[in-house]
């Protein structure tokens, strides 16, 4: 996470390459006249970290450069990243080239061509930066990701144009724009560390919970209903059974539970066949019956038979394919004729062992005309598995035929005989109840799914309460309360520092308005409503610098750089301005001396884990500020060489 | 490496190296075809694990525009497993590299890069031969080939694949 830049390149259509190196962990400051670039370096930088147009100003930068590029350093390493820029006429391209490892030299013109896009560079810068992904792998091996932040959603505390810094407004790069200021807004938390990093992940968990909570709740109210108008249905079916004596139980006093009960027992119980009482007097009929049974349970064994050989059958094919497979592979060996014996090794000319030597050609010439005969086996069993099932069918057949011949019978004997006709009746009509009865359960939801559903919604309503307590908005906004104080202090120091107006009184940074707000005795003061541009650029920078020392301090996954432009132009709008060296503007130098001076003291503290990059005409004439000066841009030295 | 008659039969033939040497020629043939440079040895060990895996050889898109670094981003199965196979296939892509270059399929370097001699209508007779996964591997790993060297610097892809070298 600790990714800093190292240098901004450009290359040239005349295939030069132009080097602007910086250092890390420092203060490094490009002192210019206007016009010389300072301006693009913010959009050059945005440009290569992903962004969706390119808004590198047309003029020199456009004309001359084919490339740009960013190589920055890391903890773990080095990432070069180079994008091409448009044509003329064209807002972007997506043609982006990327390389990182533990040392990386900047590629030469000739090696650039698009191996990414910007939607692959963001998602490494984003793994780069240690933003942690909760990754789900779907069945066929896709990924999902389920991201709280990624790497371009940290950029709006990097960069600092030179008309961003002055704006009472808006503090954050871009947070003009509506959709940015949301994200910031949304993101803030994550990036400061209030929230934990499967923060997203809890919230769906916990959407995703209170969506089954309320689909058990509602299959609970509907069972309510269907008990309060299902028993009188239950009831009646219950006596209408009982006067068609398929049971004899009290019907009235049964509840809900006991009246399923009791219904489903009766579906399930095979209805006592009265036949059996006139048995003796039909012995025809009870052979018939006999038969019947004994051909039912022929059936069921042709039946299990024939499954049996078709999985076989089936089973024989899969085996076959494999084996097909295998000879596939085998015959690759046809395009090698001749047989050598590798005594050698070819890679590095000392002897091969015995058990290290490949097998011979005619080894796996044997190995495939084996597989091919085997296949081939398999295959002339084929016709022989066919002949078996066509006779097991044919048996299938048979009987089921039998059985229908002596349904027949049966009814033959039942038609004329009218004491059957009339227990055959009874039958019917027990049976057509018994029906009714079936499809009415059928309708009902089973009652034992009654205990389990309440043993869920208590289980489902227990966790719901542990999640929310996890992420309650309580319990953040605590956090932030806190450590709203403990940027405070910073804030309020630095505020004095600078001579911001209201420093006498504490300052703090407000997450929902995202500015910085006077809590002075008059009541609260946000950065709008103080007067002046030298009170904004001085909020600005001690708002951003307050915000990165504390991710450097808890180590959030934030980049380790700003980029900042113009900070001087409220004292000194002008070039010419600078060299003006009268009494009038030495409190205007001093004011802008401090700014610089924080800067730097804030760098050096937080030592090796934060770079400061300010672009101005600013030129000041102290040993610290002339030391942290990358390059001058003056006198035909600019951002992109005269020469090109 | 166990001796050819002591492999069970479905690893010797699945894995024979006369079918492992031509997937390493069709990728180093790939390779060479998009790029001016030879194959890095190193590159090709990657070729038999990747591609004799079946779903991370059906993952593989269907032609060089999609980009590798983007791809492996969304298609970790490719990275899960792939230190695992590299080692489970050590000895049989040193055994088929042994005989592809006995065979004059493949040639190495001094520097340590690979090239190859046959050419595409050897390799397209290759295929026209073989059928089934077979004749997949063989596309596939020319396509991987081409696709390695459309991806930049080589230990990059090594990097990306989450192995150290």
């Amino acid at each position: 996470m600790n990714i800093q830049i190292r240098d901004i390149i450009l290359y040239g259509i005349n295939k030069n390459v132009r080097i602007l190196p910086f250092e890390t962990g420092k203060l490094n400051i490009i002192t210019g006249a206007s016009k010389t670039g300072k301006t693009a370096l913010i959009e050059i930088l945005d440009y290569c970290f992903g962004s969706s147009d390119c808004k590198i100003p047309e003029g020199k930068i456009r004309e001359k450069v084919s490339w740009v590029g960013v190589r920055l350093q890391q903890d773990t390493g080095q990432t070069f990243i180079a994008r091409k820029l448009p044509p003329p006429g064209q807002a972007t391209t997506n043609e982006m080239y990327i390389i990182s490892g533990n040392s990386i030299q900047i590629p030469e013109y000739d090696v650039l061509r698009g191996t990414t896009n910007a939607v692959g560079v963001q998602q490494i810068l984003t793994a780069e930066l240690g933003i942690k992904e909760n990754i789900h792998t779907t069945p066929e091996g896709q990924t999902r990701r389920d991201l709280v932040a990624n790497f371009r959603h940290s950029l709006p505390f990097c960069f600092q144009q030179q008309d961003e810094i002055i704006s009472k407004e808006f503090l954050f790069h871009k947070q003009s724009d509506h959709f940015v200021a949301q994200a910031i807004k949304d993101t803030l938390p994550y990036f400061l560390g209030v929230v934990s990093d499967d923060y997203v992940a809890k919230l769906s968990r916990l959407r995703d919970l209170k969506r089954q909570l309320k689909l058990l709740q509602r299959k609970i109210d509907e069972l309510e209903s269907i008990r309060g108008s299902g028993l009188s249905k239950a009831h009646m079916l219950l006596t209408e059974a009982r006067d068609a004596g398929l049971h004899s139980q009290a019907v009235e006093d049964l509840t809900w539970e006991e009246s399923t009960k009791l219904l489903q027992h009766l579906c399930s119980t095979p209805a006592r066949t009265e036949e059996d009482e006139i048995v003796d007097s039909e012995s025809e009929f009870h052979r018939l019956q006999l038969e019947r049974e004994k051909l039912k349970q022929e059936l069921r064994a042709q039946q299990d038979q024939l499954n049996a050989a078709k999985s076989l059958f089936s089973e024989g094919d899969e085996f076959s394919s494999e084996m097909q497979e295998q000879l596939n592979r085998l015959r690759s060996i046809d395009f090698f004729e001749e047989d050598k014996n590798i005594g050698i090794c070819p890679l590095c000319n000392s002897p091969i062992d015995e058990h290290q030597k490949p097998p011979r050609v005619n080894q796996i010439q044997l190995s495939a005309e084996k597989m091919a005969n085997e296949l081939r086996t398999i295959e002339e069993h084929g016709p022989q598995m066919q002949k078996v099932l066509r006779t097991l069918t044919e048996n299938l057949e048979r009987t089921k035929n039998k059985l229908k011949d002596n349904r027949e019978l049966i009814e033959a004997i039942q038609i004329s005989n009218i004491k059957l006709q009339e227990v055959k009746s009874h039958s019917e009509k027990r049976a057509y109840i018994l029906g009714r009865i079936g499809l009415y359960l059928d309708s009902v939801p089973a009652i034992e799914d009654d205990n389990e559903l309440f043993v869920k919604i208590s289980s489902l309503t227990k966790e719901i309460a542990e999640i929310e307590n996890e992420i309650s908005v309580e319990t953040i906004e605590d956090r932030l309360q806190s450590l709203s104080s403990i940027l405070s202090i910073d804030l309020s120091k630095w505020a004095k520092y600078l001579n911001l107006e209201h420093s006498d009184y504490p300052i703090r940074f407000d997450y929902k308005k995202l500015t910085i707000i006077a809590d002075s005795d008059l009541g609260p003061i946000p950065l709008n409503k103080m007067g002046s541009g030298a009170n904004w650029v001085g909020g600005h920078l001690i708002s951003l610098f307050a915000l990165h020392k504390w991710f450097v301090t808890k180590r959030r996954p934030v980049p380790r750089f700003i980029l900042i432009d113009q900070p001087s132009q409220v004292y000194f709008p002008e070039d010419k301005d600078w060299e003006d060296n009268s009494e009038a503007k030495s409190e205007d130098r001093n004011a802008v001396r401090m700014m610089y001076k924080l800067a730097f003291d804030l760098v050096e503290e937080l030592a090796e884990y934060f770079q400061i990059i300010i672009t101005d005409h600013a030129n000041i004439q102290e040993k610290w500020f002339q030391d942290s000066i990358v390059e001058r841009w003056r006198d035909g030295i600019k951002l992109v060489p005269l020469d090109w | 490496m166990k001796d050819w008659n002591d492999r069970t039969t479905e690893e010797a033939n699945l894995l024979n190296p006369a079918f492992c040497s031509h997937i390493l020629a069709a990728a180093v043939l790939g390779y060479l075809e998009e790029s001016d440079q030879d194959m890095p040895y190193f590159l090709s060990l990657l070729v038999m694990p990747l591609i004799l895996y079946k779903p991370t050889r059906s993952a593989l898109p269907r032609d060089t525009r999609s980009y590798f670094i983007n791809w492996i981003q969304d298609n970790q199965i490719a990275k899960t497993y792939i230190h695992q196979h590299i080692l489970s296939l050590r000895n049989h892509t040193q055994e088929s590299f042994l005989f592809g270059i006995q065979y004059s399929l493949i040639s190495l370097s001094n520097e340590g890069q690979l090239s190859t001699s046959i050419s595409k209508s050897k390799l397209n007779s290759i295929i026209k031969h073989l059928a089934g996964e077979a004749k997949e591997c063989i596309k596939k790993a020319f396509f991987l080939g081409k696709w390695f060297a459309k991806t930049g610097e080589p230990h990059f892809i090594y990097t990306l694949l989450g192995i150290k070298l």
